[in-house]
């Protein structure tokens, strides 16, 4: 055979063998690839596909969450403003001036999901307050964020941020008084003691904390700026800065506010920012699972802030660009077994997009992030219109054995207590169920007996507190007492097979004077007391 | 010169079953119907992850639909959107494909796949073996029978550059694949030695 000949023999073996691969991937595709909703054309709208950022609630919120977050909220809260923060871009310019958002909608969900709830994320600009924060660290270390050091800077009026900082050991930064004190840390990430130090500055607050010596914190505090900025001669060897941005936790918008919404006029204002909570309004589940995205201006420096909110966050790529996902099951079934996954990046028009899970599969998350598309202005205003209010959820239908004692509702929710009627009304037979807005819910059983024999426990959540218990005690009325409110008399309830009554009702929750001691009086028909709890609302309980 | 002989007709970049202008007056919604599958497969042979293959294919609709003014006007629509899949670089589309398996791994679950015959998986793994620009050039010449006229014009070069990929590509495809002996190279002082 000669070489040419040898040639067409390969080159038509070749071909055939390639025919039949060929023919066999089109048949494989033809099957797999199928006629769905990712067929449809892109919808109109800008060319921006984008995730975003996460943390918990009251009850779904990770526990380790770093003191500054904590601090940021509480002023929020104290404001009745919202949280999202300052946004300074890589460059310390404003990145909301880049101009409005481009918003993104889901394409594939999880099965029976759909928008149960949409709320805006305020302009920044709009708020009294801003928390710009940088982070470094040694990028040469296994997880440089298990050592980081952070600068933030609260800007806010002395007032909101509850007068100046007087706790600590009072020392000299850059010839300022400044308060040196330990510190757990910021973020989960840290495995050790650190130090932070506080000082005022023109506009606010300056806190430079880290997991570093005691002599490091106050070199890096000599250092420190406004901008907010560590300069390099005031970082620890190796140190280089991390992650920048507006610290805004998502999860404010979506899951810890839930029923505080009016409160805060979150949902009042058209803000740049957009969180809608995906769910299946069917689950009447306590916990229901659920998807939130939520995206507001940012830099791409930011997205790596994530890190503070779960400690084993790892970078990862969704749609190609840089992203950091996060995993918590704290607090244990809060969220399920699948507990709360978080995905964050940004998005080359000026975006931080984050999607979260409550107890959806990461693979669920991660295809929600993938699948998000560009949507019309049309589309994000019937959306806000539709669902700024959540719808109200109910209840399921209880197990054999147990028997509602007593219902009620909170602000956008409702709460019911439930007893165990075939054990004695003692320790673990009372429970109290709650859920309001899309997603957030507490439940407990009563645990050990602290203050017999008015037992009690107290949920605070929704702006209501529910009071339950056994009543160990003859008593004609029970009654809530404090300054600031006239006495509420709580209901009692009698439960088929018990010998003692319970306690079950709920009041306001600004009934009373903030930070009150309130106490649980109960009274015999002659109004003489015999039986008080001083301590389930009590201002140390 | 065009594709291999007795090759299926597929859905083929030069929009031969709606040439000029019935192409430009194709709807975005059918062209994007009628290229997805041809395209999430010609993604796969520079891929060899589904994942990563449908969001090439996606990505490269979602880029023509911003551009259909221009792109629904063009002779070859279908041949503007391979160029944007093969744009993207097998180093994109192999971290992508990472990136689905590694989604898939986390959740505990099997990645889709697409299902050949043993024989068929090596031929298109021998593909992606190739060189960026030969691979594209052979898996354009064996998947979508398309002439090197449209190799060209879905990758941008001058149909000599393509008749040079896919002679060099289908010559190496015959030596992965065992058809052929690999040919030495260096300069036989190793054989003396």
């Amino acid at each position: 055979m000669s070489s040419s000949d040898e040639d067409v023999g390969v080159q038509t073996e070749l071909d055939r063998r390639g025919r039949e691969a060929a023919a066999a991937l089109r048949r494989s595709i033809d099957t797999l690839v199928v006629d769905d909703a990712n067929d449809a054309p892109v919808p109109p709208g800008p060319a921006v596909i984008s995730l975003g950022q996460p943390t918990g609630d009251g009850g779904r919120r990770g526990a380790r969450r770093w003191s500054l977050a904590a601090a940021a909220v509480a002023v929020v809260a104290a404001v009745g403003g919202a949280v999202a923060l300052l946004a300074s871009g890589d460059d310390g310019q404003a990145v909301r001036s880049r101009g409005p958002v481009d918003h993104l909608l889901p394409g594939p969900l999880p099965a029976g999901f759909e928008p149960v709830h949409a709320i805006n994320i305020p302009d920044p600009a709009a708020m009294e307050f801003g928390f710009d924060i940088a982070i470094y660290g040694d990028p040469d270390t296994d997880d440089p964020w298990t050592a980081t050091l952070a600068i933030a800077h609260l800007v806010a009026d002395e007032e909101l941020l509850g007068g100046p900082p007087s706790n600590g050991e009072l020392v000299t930064v850059a010839g300022h008084d400044a308060w040196l004190r330990e510190s757990e840390g910021i973020g989960g990430a840290w495995t050790g003691q650190g130090w932070e130090v506080e000082w005022q500055v023109d506009d606010g607050r300056l806190i430079v904390s880290g997991a570093v010596s005691r002599e490091e914190i106050l070199a890096a505090a000599e250092a420190a700026s406004t901008e907010p900025a560590i300069d390099p001669s005031g970082l620890p060897d190796g140190y280089t800065e991390l992650a920048r941005g507006p610290f805004v936790d998502t999860m404010l918008f979506t899951s810890l506010f839930e029923g505080n919404i009016d409160e805060f006029g979150l949902g009042s204002d058209d803000g740049p920012g957009l969180a809608v909570t995906y769910a299946d309004p069917s689950n009447r589940d306590a916990v229901r699972t659920a998807v939130v995205v939520a995206q507001h201006p940012g830099p791409t420096s930011a997205v790596d802030l994530l890190h503070l909110s779960f400690p084993d966050a790892e970078e990862t790529t969704v749609r190609g660009h840089h992203a950091v996902i996060g995993r918590s099951s704290e607090p244990p079934g809060s969220a399920g077994a699948e507990g709360v996954v978080a995905v964050q990046w940004a998005e080359p028009d000026g975006q931080v997009v984050t999607v979260v899970g409550f107890g959806v599969a990461e693979y669920d998350v991660l295809r929600v992030a993938q699948g998000l598309r560009p949507a019309s202005t049309d589309e994000i205003a019937a959306l806000r219109e539709e669902r700024a209010v959540a719808a109200p959820r109910q209840f399921a239908d209880l197990p054999e054995g147990q028997v509602v004692v007593a219902t009620g509702e909170s602000q956008t929710g409702q709460w019911r207590i439930v007893a165990d009627a075939g054990s004695h009304e003692n320790v673990g037979a009372l429970t109290i169920d709650r859920m309001w807005g899309a997603i957030a819910s507490t439940s407990s059983t009563t645990g050990d007996r602290v203050e017999p024999p008015l037992d009690l426990g107290a949920d605070i959540s929704d702006g209501t507190i529910v009071v339950w218990g056994v009543l160990w005690v003859d008593a004609a009325s029970v009654t809530a007492e404090g300054p600031g409110g006239a006495p509420i008399e709580l209901d009692t309830h009698e439960v088929e097979g018990w010998s003692h009554p319970v306690v079950a009702d709920s009041l306001p929750i600004d009934h009373f004077d903030q930070g009150a001691d309130v106490v649980i009086v109960a009274r015999d028909a002659d109004g003489r007391e015999v039986a008080r709890n001083s301590t389930v609302l009590g201002s140390g309980g | 010169v065009s594709g291999v002989a007795g090759a299926e007709p597929v859905e083929p970049p030069g929009e031969r079953r709606a040439p000029g202008g019935a192409a430009a007056a194709e709807s975005f919604d059918a062209f994007a119907r009628r290229q997805r599958r041809p395209l999430v497969a010609f993604a796969w042979t520079l891929t060899g992850d589904l994942g990563a293959a449908e969001d090439l294919a996606q990505d490269a609709l979602q880029a023509a639909w911003q551009a259909w003014d221009k792109v629904g006007s063009l002779d070859s629509p279908g041949a503007w959107v391979r160029r944007a899949v093969a744009n993207r670089g097998a180093g994109h589309a192999r971290r992508a494909g990472r990136e689905h398996r590694a989604l898939a791994r986390l959740a505990g679950r099997p990645a889709r796949a697409v299902e050949l015959e043993p024989a068929d998986h090596q031929f298109w793994a021998a593909v992606r073996s190739l060189p960026e620009r030969q691979a594209q050039a052979v898996a354009l010449f064996y998947l979508e029978d398309c002439s090197v006229a449209e190799i060209a014009e879905v990758l941008g070069c001058a149909p000599g550059t393509v008749k040079v990929h896919l002679h060099r590509g289908r010559h190496a495809l015959a030596e992965a694949l065992g058809l052929r002996v690999p040919e030495r190279t260096g300069t036989g002082e190793e054989e003396h030695q």
